[in-house]
């Protein structure tokens, strides 16, 4: 390619960037800079790697816990590393089709490897606003599994000394490299995220062209998804956490009616409410989760209640652990000795067990709901499944709900 | 006094919501802790000592928590105060060590089945003889408190109330 080509690649995929900058913001690193100036510092700090260059080495720890070093694949005629995280709602979109391409591929020569290439601790909470899990390698275990990956999946976010070879722009973005392994193709997977009318099958194309012997119809496409978290930006991506935990921690006390008041759902958005008590081990266990889980959806129509089910005179104590934790949302409390009451009024299914969970959607019909401790990463996945799509990552409800 | 040495049967009321495993018609609550309980003796005279014994079973893999915990809700067995009835101290059997590894906590409970003792004395004073003078029987009441867990779930503290009748003997 030669260098004007790159040029408006780099404007293409800018432009493309930008259309999306409304909900991508969100994943940005600093609200002062735009996406688009995100995204050209950061081509000029990890530059992507260029048609023709050999494959850059690795070896990288997958999630069988096993190293894997380019040389492993060595005898792949063809080989296809996409850079995807575990988080961005794109990425997720493209798994389907990631997978079906090692399975479309698998006789005809192509290997196909993921590598995480983000710095889990330079994605912001917000950015996790359609995860079930984060960047990190653990996490990447959980995901893999759950969505059933047929390929290798490596981890290059502690020091992203690969990824900054590469220079991914985004999750999701392909690279295809030939029998040499000279870069072949880089680029987006095709043209649409959510998959359907797609028009321009790119990566598929070039795995053809490949295959059959032929030129790459075309080297380079511009991509889109969720920007690379580089660590470099962990020092700004600790902003929201500076500001969530100047959030002052209130605790209010709520009565039976304003209680079943909640239980409707007056709030407009999917609610989470949770129910522990001081004396619950297992609810001092779970609710870092659930405000984690909190933290990550609230850019989105989502609101979490915690009800203490500690008794009046020991509000210190509820108030204390809500401290700790720094709970920061709509803490309740409740305004009688008697919690059995508390609890058949709620709800009379309740079998009075604690922690209790409920997830109600809008319309105050209940979506999740767990007497005890939760599985978070189930709670997660079905409220990702219920909360409405936005805009540029259509699909990803649907995504959840299988 | 032929009607004083008429033993009454000892009537052991220890609640409807001591016995088996059924579920409380108020709200759905499972049985968390089997409570039985007995006296040493039916009849009692003045100065004599009896004992409440209470025999404690906790359901499958929950446990309740012993008198020496701080943070959570302990077990506490109490007879109500009244005339001509002398109370004694209770007694609790050695807590089990529970180490709940999420919170990396050791917590004093009782897992497996217990017992809790209190040892009761019918007042022997001038002033206690002269409150019971006509009394065919005693009736003791108390409260069982307790709080159970298991490492997924809790549930709120419960107050159990006790009562039992003794027949009191002609000194």
């Amino acid at each position: 390619m030669n260098a004007n080509a790159f040029r408006r690649a780099i404007v293409g995929c800018l432009l493309l960037c930008a259309t999306a900058a409304r909900v991508v913001a969100q994943q940005s690193a600093t609200t002062e800079e735009t996406y688009a100036q995100q995204m050209a510092r950061e081509q000029s700090e990890h530059p992507t790697l260029k048609i023709g260059s050999p494959a850059p080495d690795f070896n990288l720890i997958g999630i069988d816990d096993k190293m894997h070093p380019l040389a492993e694949y060595a005898d792949a005629p063809i080989l296809a590393i996409a850079f995807i995280s575990n988080h961005c709602p794109a990425s997720q979109l493209y798994e389907g089709r990631i997978k079906q391409i090692v399975r479309d591929y698998a006789d005809k020569g192509v290997k196909l490897i993921a590598i995480a290439p983000n710095g889990p601790m330079a994605v912001a909470p917000r950015e996790l606003n359609y995860a079930e899990v984060d960047d990190s390698f653990d996490s990447m275990k959980i995901h893999a599994a759950y969505r059933q990956f047929n390929f290798p999946y490596l981890y290059e976010g502690d020091t992203q000394q690969v990824a900054h070879r590469y220079g991914p722009k985004v999750t999701p973005h392909i690279f295809i490299f030939d029998r040499e392994r000279k870069l072949r193709y880089e680029g987006r997977i095709d043209d649409n995220m959510r998959g359907t009318n797609i028009k321009s099958n790119d990566a598929r194309n070039a795995l053809d062209a490949l295959v059959a012997g032929r030129p790459v119809p075309v080297e380079h496409t511009p991509v889109f998804g969720c920007s690379t978290k580089w660590n470099s930006a962990i020092a700004a991506k600790q902003k929201e956490m500076k500001e969530w935990t100047a959030k002052p921690v209130t605790l209010q006390t709520v009565s039976l009616d304003e209680l079943k008041k909640l239980r409707t759902n007056p709030t407009g958005k999917t609610l989470m409410i949770n129910f522990w008590a001081t004396w619950c081990g297992p609810c001092q266990t779970e609710y870092p989760e659930l405000l984690t889980t909190y933290l990550w959806y609230r850019s989105r129509d989502f609101e979490f209640v915690s009800v203490a089910l500690n008794t009046p005179d020991e509000k210190a104590s509820a108030q204390k652990f809500l401290d700790e934790h720094h709970s920061a949302i709509r803490n309740l409390i409740i305004d009688t000795d008697d919690v059995y009451a508390v609890q058949a009024a709620f709800d009379p299914t309740w079998e009075s067990g604690v922690p209790f969970t409920l997830v109600l959607a809008p319309d105050g019909h209940e979506i999740y709901r767990v007497e005890g401790e939760a599985d978070v990463l189930a709670l997660r996945r079905k409220i990702l499944g219920n909360l409405p799509d936005a805009g540029m990552f259509a699909g990803n409800t649907e995504y959840w709900q299988k | 006094m032929v009607n004083r040495i008429i033993a009454l049967a000892l009537l052991l009321t220890c609640a409807p919501l001591v016995a088996g495993r059924a579920w409380s018609q108020q709200t759905r609550r499972p049985t968390l802790l089997d409570v039985a309980s007995r006296l040493s003796t039916d009849r009692v005279k003045a100065g004599e000592r009896f004992t409440v014994t209470l025999d404690l079973t906790p359901a499958p893999g929950m446990h309740v928590y012993a008198p020496t915990v701080a943070d959570y809700k302990p077990i506490a067995f109490a007879i109500r105060p009244q005339p001509g009835l002398v109370i004694g101290p209770v007694a609790y059997p050695p807590a089990e060590k529970y180490f709940y590894a999420p919170l990396k906590q050791t917590v004093d409970v009782y897992q497996k089945p217990f017992q809790v003792k209190q040892e009761l004395t019918l007042d022997s004073s001038p002033a206690a003889r002269a409150a019971l003078q006509r009394a065919l029987s005693l009736t003791v009441q108390g409260t069982l408190s307790y709080q159970a867990c298991d490492d997924k779930i809790c549930f709120p503290p419960r107050t159990v109330p006790l009562t039992w009748t003794v027949a009191i003997k002609e000194s």
